[in-house]
């Protein structure tokens, strides 16, 4: 099997090179700060809406802008400009991961992936969605 | 916790779920006796193993009535909203239509496992008539993986000791949850009330859920999950018995059945994604997706070097290692999917409570499938006392203990403890094995190629599994890494040149003979798919007038390589189509017996072919209209993907004109009239209409779902990114409350649709008009309207001081949709005030909307029926040669 153990090689050395490429395709789930402090680099950062402020979204102005405020996980807020329509059901998002630049006065996001309570049966989650104790009532 | 409930409650069947509850401990128990007696039956003697084998088979079949027990009771408590029980009234609702009890019914995870227990079921009474002499050990892991399974539905609370949690869950049981039981809702007021039932209704299904594809994806990917359980059956089993090479025979009819299901349940799955979700794509490398597709590409390799096993005898540890691999990562898809551990990364992951269970499953028959292939006794007892040590070690080793403040021992730990185990399977390989002949292949034989397919498969799979486990190292090493960049990217770098090389892996390696191959004889068969191939590929790149992958593709990728690798895919799925139909035609003369490979390669270029097309064609019609300056903002982020239509407008879009001509409601959906016309002698013409919906719950939210028109040879995708649900309109002619404006002299106020001015005032009137008497006081206003146009109309209410008090007129001005009152005079400061009620007009109507054209997406799905028509008559063609070849024995 001597071919094949030398095709085998070669597979083995391409497998080092996806885990160095996935490695090296890899970062830190990002803050606000991180965001601010390297402007020029895209990030990912997980945070919460911050339910307090207004979401503002007219489509008759930009259909494909949304901005909001956001909390990454230390706790910081910022505003977010979020270069999609509104996401349905985005009041309701329980964590929300959003890629992008930090420009100007806010993060401006490409992508955002939403964790909805209604996506998700953990029981956890489950809390923040219905009023606990509350049971829909015909 | 329960409390102690005086109330008697009225409605309430218990009855039901005590039935169910019996049912699964019977199926419980049943098979755990089952998996017994086939292991005492596979390791006696003939003559005892009789009565083994009976009571294994009788063992099954209690626990095959249990399981169907179970389905039956859950199937009556859903249908008839037994709300009483928390998985009923989870996933069910009053006017949830009949159709979707079946979504119902495994949309939970109970229900999920229940319906992968039943295909077990079903699987297993198929072997106990077909498995023969295999039927002990084959059953013997049949029933040791129900066991694991029904477990998961006991829902027991184990008492252990305080160190390990103080009490365990094993498994969650939906008859025994009751509503009112639940940690969530015991303390509810509603429980005070004896007839409750009457009160509530159920949550319902997942609005994502309610849709047709649903109905029948979910099955059949459980069908495919558990039908990769007969070939990790029969793998162990041949280990167990020592007959290496014997359990493949009756294995490859069922390996190809695995193929075929699970990778309809998977293209289903990009159905339900294409026609039902709005990513507007049929696939999106999301971790759910991934990880029903890596047990898929294993099983494939698997397949292809069990053939190659059969035929020559040799890589029989491979094909051990793969077929057992496919089933390993069922359990692992199970466990990303289910555990919830996906949470961050995927859209549709479904988060659930039994992870500690799954691994425990997992890591057993991770434990017999490297004991069995370790292959000797002494080698074998130090495996098990090394697992043992080591994961206890791992157990209690605190997370955060660390050498020189920076490496973590627990993370250090891990990596050796899972090299210890390469390290065994490598010795007991090397030394216990028996290997087959050890002749070196020619480059000219077909298992030569068809190893270098099965290792390029592999490898595919590895890219897979090892971007989609990212959690799972998050959560291993406690680190907290995500892919930076665009994931779809992520894994096309990699597997798009991986789908290049297999589709002309395919394209060629039939032409190959087993063994040896006369080199230019070969070449005289390429040469007609070759240049077919190549003319094609030219064609299209020409045709289309686009080299390029996709507008979206990086920028590192220089323009030379993207039309290299653009022309090659093409090349590539063409040479695989033209090779196989060649063969199919002229070596195989058209036969369908024996053409269940070609054709089925057939159908997979298809797949490919259609994927890429459509993908790297796939073009957002729809542009932002508005007329907002976005220049503030850098050109990457600007998104112009999305129309905005008022109701009424016709706006060009694509190669049409198109006009949103209301929305109307239909229960619980909202749909939208999209007409998409075609202009020609300057008349509009309707092309056809689609209707974009929403599907509104109030419960958990909105879920809008595209229209999608289908041609021969493309798709407009129609979806509603944003609209105003409300179908209500407002009555004509009403008028609002009024606003009350205080103006001076030559102020201006601006209302909805036009601009006041007060011009002056006017005290000379003509009080007969207006009926006053000659003492009353009266002063007209002068005001100017001037509406968007710049069309001026006056108006004059007058302000009137009688003796006995004061009056106003009313000046009701129709046309511009305003009434005016001179309401009060401030004469020390000169303010005038003036109530001004404006006309309520139905609200601006607009969608905002996203319109892709897919072309050739036809192609895909041509081909997934391809694909599945090659396995059945692969699969055909391996019963027929197994009956015969045991009548041949028999002879």
């Amino acid at each position: 099997m001597k071919k094949l153990e030398i095709a085998g090689l070669i597979i083995v050395v391409i497998v080092i090179g996806v885990i160095l490429s996935t490695t090296l395709n890899l970062s830190d789930y990002a803050t606000f700060a991180d965001a601010k402090e390297e402007l020029d680099s895209e990030h990912t950062i997980i945070g919460v809406l911050d339910i307090n402020s207004p979401i503002e979204y007219t489509p008759e102005k930009n259909a494909s802008l949304t901005v909001f405020q956001a909390i990454d996980k230390d706790g910081n807020t910022s505003k977010v400009y979020l270069h999609e329509p509104k996401p349905q059901g985005f009041e309701r998002s329980e964590e929300i991961t959003i890629t992008g630049k930090f420009q100007g006065d806010g993060f401006h996001a490409t992508k955002m992936l939403m964790k909805c309570p209604s996506k998700y049966e953990d029981e956890k989650l489950e809390e923040l969605d219905y009023d606990k104790n509350k049971l829909y009532t015909k | 916790m329960p409390i102690l409930q005086a109330t008697t409650y009225i409605g309430e069947n218990l009855e039901y779920g005590k039935w169910g509850y019996i049912a699964v401990l019977l199926a419980f128990v049943a098979s755990g006796l089952g998996a017994f007696s086939y292991f005492k039956a596979t390791n006696n003697d003939s003559e005892d193993s009789l009565g083994w084998k009976k009571l294994g088979d009788l063992s099954f079949r209690i626990h095959s009535a249990g399981v169907l027990g179970i389905i039956a009771v859950l199937f009556i408590l859903l249908l008839n909203h037994h709300y009483e029980y928390y998985y009923v009234w989870k996933h069910s609702s009053d006017e949830m239509p009949l159709r979707y009890i079946l979504s119902c019914f495994w949309e939970g995870q109970e229900g999920s496992f229940l319906l992968w227990v039943f295909w077990h079921v079903v699987l297993g009474n198929i072997l106990i008539y077909t498995a023969k002499n295999w039927k002990s050990p084959v059953m013997a892991v049949f029933c040791l993986t129900q066991l694991f399974l029904t477990s998961m539905l006991l829902g027991i609370y184990l008492p252990v000791p305080e160190f390990l949690g103080s009490e365990w869950q094993i498994g969650s049981n939906p008859f025994t949850s009751l509503l009112r039981e639940h940690k969530d809702f015991f303390e509810s007021p509603i429980f005070l009330q004896a007839d409750y039932l009457n009160k509530i209704d159920g949550n319902g299904l997942n609005p994502l859920l309610q849709n047709y594809w649903m109905t029948i994806h979910p099955p059949t990917l459980f069908l495919g999950f558990a039908s990769t359980l007969v070939p990790f059956a029969y793998a162990i089993a041949g280990l167990w018995t020592k007959k290496y090479n014997e359990w493949m025979t009756p294995t490859i009819p069922w390996i190809f059945f695995g193929v075929m299901i699970l990778g309809t349940g998977i293209l289903m799955g990009g159905a339900w994604a294409y026609e039902a979700l709005s990513f507007g794509g049929f696939w999106a490398w999301d971790p759910v997706e991934n990880s029903s597709l890596m047990p898929w590409i294993i099983l494939v390799a698997a397949a292809h070097v069990m053939m190659i096993q059969k035929r020559r005898n040799e890589a029989t540890y491979t094909t051990f290692i793969l077929t057992i691999m496919s089933f390993l990562l069922v359990l692992y898809s199970t466990y990303l999917t289910r555990s919830g551990i996906l949470g961050d990364t995927s859209v549709h992951s479904f988060a659930g409570g039994l992870p500690g269970q799954l691994i425990l499953f997992m890591a057993i028959f991770f434990f017999i499938s490297v004991y069995k292939l370790i292959h000797n006794a002494f080698l074998g007892r130090a495996f098990i006392l090394y697992s043992v040590v080591g994961a206890l070690i791992l157990y209690f080793i605190p997370d955060d203990l660390t050498l020189l403040d920076a490496i973590k021992v627990d993370m250090i730990l891990k990596i050796i403890f899972c090299g210890g185990m390469i390290y065994f399977l490598w010795v007991g390989y090397r030394n216990f094995f028996p290997k087959g002949h050890d002749e070196e292949e020619a480059f000219s034989s077909r298992e030569f190629w068809m190893f270098i397919g099965v290792l390029v498969l592999i490898l595919s799979a590895f890219q897979v599994i090892v971007s989609t486990s990212l959690p799972v190292f998050n959560t291993l090493f406690g680190t907290d890494k995500v892919l930076s960049g665009d994931p779809i990217d992520h894994y096309n770098k990699w597997q798009l040149p991986i789908a290049i090389i297999i589709a002309i892996l395919i394209g060629f390696t039939q032409f190959f003979k087993y063994k040896k191959t006369d080199i230019p004889g070969f070449r005289k068969n390429m040469r007609l798919s070759f240049y077919g191939a190549v003319i094609s590929a030219v064609v299209v790149a020409f045709v289309s007038n686009k080299i390029g992958i996709s507008s979206e593709t990086a920028e590192w990728i220089p323009f030379i390589v993207q039309s290299g690798v653009y022309f090659l895919m093409f090349f590539a799925c063409f040479f695989a189509i033209y090779g196989n139909l060649d063969y199919f035609l002229r070596i195989l003369k058209g036969k369908l017996k024996n053409a269940g490979g070609s054709i089925s390669h057939i159908g997979f270029a298809l797949i490919l072919l259609g994927a890429f097309a459509s993908t790297s064609h796939k073009e957002v019609i729809s542009q932002n209209t508005s007329e907002v300056d976005i220049t503030s903002l850098t050109d990457e982020l600007q998104n112009n993907e999305n129309i905005l239509l008022q109701k009424g407008d016709t706006l060009p879009m694509g190669d049409y004109w198109v006009t949103y001509s209301g929305k109307f409601q239909d229960g619980i959906y909202v749909s939208f009239n999209i007409e998409y016309l075609k202009k020609t002698d300057g008349q509009f013409k309707n092309e056809f209409t689609l209707n974009p919906l929403v599907q509104t719950n109030k419960k958990m939210g909105n879920v809008a779902e595209p229209g999608t028109k289908h041609f021969v040879f493309e798709d407009i995708y129609t979806h509603i990114q944003w609209a105003d649900l409300d179908t209500t309109t407002v009555k004509e002619g009403t008028y609002d409350e009024g606003t009350m404006y205080q103006l001076k002299v030559g102020d201006t106020i601006t209302t909805r649709n036009q601009m006041i001015v007060l011009d002056g005032l006017n005290k000379y009137i003509d009080k007969e008009k207006y009926g006053l008497a000659p003492l009353d006081l009266a002063i007209a206003a002068n005001l100017k309207i001037i509406d968007r146009d710049f069309n001026e109309a006056k108006a004059s209410p007058v302000f009137v001081l009688k003796e006995k008090g004061i009056e106003s007129t009313i000046e009701r001005m129709d046309e511009q949709g305003l009434i005016i009152q001179f309401a009060k005079i401030d004469p020390a400061n000169e303010v005038f005030t003036f109530n001004i009620k404006e006309v309520q007009q139905a609200k601006d109507d607009f969608v905002i909307m996203k319109a892709i054209r897919f072309p050739f997406i036809n192609v895909l799905w041509l081909g997934c029926f391809v694909m599945i028509f090659g396995t059945v008559l692969a699969i055909i063609h391996r019963i027929k040669l197994l009956s015969k070849s045991k009548s041949s024995h028999a002879a």
